[in-house]
């Protein structure tokens, strides 16, 4: 069964209509007005976090009258339009649901959850990209000087799947963290760069990252050791959603994921 | 007429030549040193290179000019000096801002672009010029403040950092339960996305005034947002407040009189209220 229905891929849209998408607790709708699209945007109260319902064939009129309306406009626009998922644009901190310590010479594994942003495309073009839930801004540097603009996730890391809080707008990044130094690795926060990671769709209708390990050496300074080619061996029969939005040698990696237990750099998590 | 003979035209001509060779190179050097300059420092220091070199080339060809014409500079330098004396003691004001200016280049504590606060006036730096700053206001005046006066005022520079503090000072009614407010407040700035998770909002209790407990709660914001996280969180707080049942009091006086008043109500014979 999946568990969450895809709220993301083609659609098509006939002049005069409209389309609503609940994804969690935002709605988005988009009408086919003559000559234009118009894309209105509805945040919601929390909640209905596997929610992804998407109702085609409603008519411009039942768009909501609070929600946060844009308009483009076409000589004449095709009724095909697409949407995409895609992960944050900035890195995402959260924090593990109890206090973590990792002994030495020993190994965790965690699951993050980072918010999901979307695109509205058609003809080939970029019609709007937003989060679906836009996620606190917060600061990740040690102090108020150094350090780069972050998103805070909404929810804790996880140490196990089970009763995972699987959602609709939102990917799992498995994290294995090595501490091969001497003293005890305090996890008190994770500073994920997301954009350089991809996502996945699993075929039960999870989303995904590909999985990053990382290892502590003997002097605290964390090393990236691997960082997964494709999806996580949780995500099973899993295909491509979205490739990561920014790519970089493996030096750059390494320093931007360097920097996961807070203290990062600048907005791209790059010290 | 004999002037008119004796005059060299050819010289003249040289001379005029050389000005208008003189004024070209100083154009294009000035700007080909702007453009190099612009690599390595910022907008107020190209400035002044691109003004050093302009002027500094225009000089040497009037010099050399003034030289082809015959003219004897020793003498006219000589003039200059008494001239500079004359003129340094009438342009004092303007020597001082022409310094101040050069400090004020060199230390940059703002730069074109930054919004700082001098004295009550906040604005956007549009230009560091030898003489004077120029600021936009946020309400679109213009306004000049010579360098003197910026080198001996303090400048707040509003951009420097890219994220800022905003403190809100409130005041609840004594009969609150303060650790309630404080997990209010927490709230309403959790689910702002504009106030930043970390540095963490601050609560403080600053302790008890005469008709509130008064209390301080900071929260933190990129700087582009500082403005409409002012606006949208004290508008949630509010909410917030009237949401939980917390009061903010107005000014209150409790009087205890020595001997109990009766107070009779207008056109009342009878009934009266102690």
């Amino acid at each position: 069964m999946q568990r969450i229905q895809p709220w993301w891929g083609d659609f098509e849209l006939a002049e005069g209509t409209a389309g609503c998408w609940a994804i969690g607790p935002a709605r988005l709708w988009i009408a086919h007005q003559p000559r234009e699209w118009r894309i209105g945007y509805v945040s919601g109260d929390e909640g209905h976090e596997e929610r992804s319902e998407v109702a085609l064939g409603l008519t411009p009129e039942q768009m909501p009258e609070q929600a946060r309306l844009s308009r483009y406009s076409f000589e004449s626009p095709s009724p095909r339009l697409s949407l995409l998922p895609l992960l944050a644009d900035r890195p995402v901190i959260s924090r593990p649901d109890v206090n973590l310590f990792i002994p030495p010479a020993q190994s965790i594994q965690l699951y993050v959850s980072t918010p999901l942003w979307l695109q509205v495309r058609t003809q080939g073009l970029l019609l709007q990209e937003q989060a679906v839930v836009r996620p606190s801004d917060t600061w990740s540097g040690p102090t108020t000087r150094p350090g780069g603009l972050a998103y805070a996730a909404s929810t804790m890391a996880r140490a196990s799947l089970r009763d995972f809080p699987y959602s609709a707008w939102r990917a799992v990044t498995p994290l294995r963290i090595t501490n091969r130094a001497n003293d005890m690795a305090a996890v008190e926060r994770l500073h994920l760069p997301v954009p350089f990671l991809s996502l996945y769709l699993a075929a039960e209708g999870t989303l995904w990252t590909q999985a990053v390990e990382l290892s502590r050496s003997g002097d605290g300074v964390l090393e990236l050791e691997r960082l997964g080619s494709e999806a996580p061996v949780e995500a099973a029969d899993s295909v491509l959603l979205a490739e990561p939005r920014r790519r970089a040698d493996r030096g750059l990696l390494g320093k931007a994921f360097g920097t996961l237990f807070g203290g990062g750099g600048s907005d791209d998590g790059v010290a | 007429m004999e002037w008119l003979e004796s005059f060299d035209w050819l010289a003249a001509l040289r001379a005029g030549v050389i000005l208008l060779v003189g004024w070209a190179l100083a154009k294009g050097g000035s700007l080909a040193a702007g453009r190099a300059a612009r690599r390595y420092t910022a907008a107020q220091e190209t400035m002044l290179v691109q003004r050093v070199v302009f002027y500094g080339v225009l000089a040497l060809s009037v010099v050399t000019a003034l030289q082809q014409m015959g003219f004897n500079l020793g003498v006219l330098l000589g003039a200059a000096g008494i001239l500079t004396v004359a003129v340094g003691f009438a342009s004092q004001t303007s020597a001082s801002n022409l310094i101040s200016g050069l400090f004020l280049i060199g230390e940059r504590a703002f730069v074109v672009g930054d919004t700082i606060k001098v004295g009550n006036t906040t604005g956007e730096v549009l230009s560091i010029d030898l003489l004077s700053v120029k600021l936009r206001t946020p309400d679109n005046l213009f306004v000049r403040v010579p360098n003197e006066t910026m080198i001996k005022a303090e400048i707040t520079n509003l951009t420097r950092f890219p994220v800022r503090r905003l403190d809100l000072l409130l005041g609840v009614n004594y009969r609150e339960d303060m650790a309630k407010v404080q997990r209010v407040l927490q709230e309403v700035a959790e689910r702002n996305p504009l106030c930043l998770s970390e540095p963490a909002p601050l609560f403080i209790f600053t302790g008890f005034g005469d008709s509130a407990m008064n209390l301080q709660f900071s929260v933190w914001a990129v700087r582009e947002n500082f403005l409409e996280l002012r606006n949208s969180i004290q508008h949630e707080i509010k909410q917030a407040f009237d949401a939980n049942g917390i009061d903010i009091p107005y000014p209150q006086r409790v009087i205890h009189l020595a001997e109990p008043v009766t107070v009779r109500p207008e056109g009342a014979g009878q009934g009266s209220v102690e």
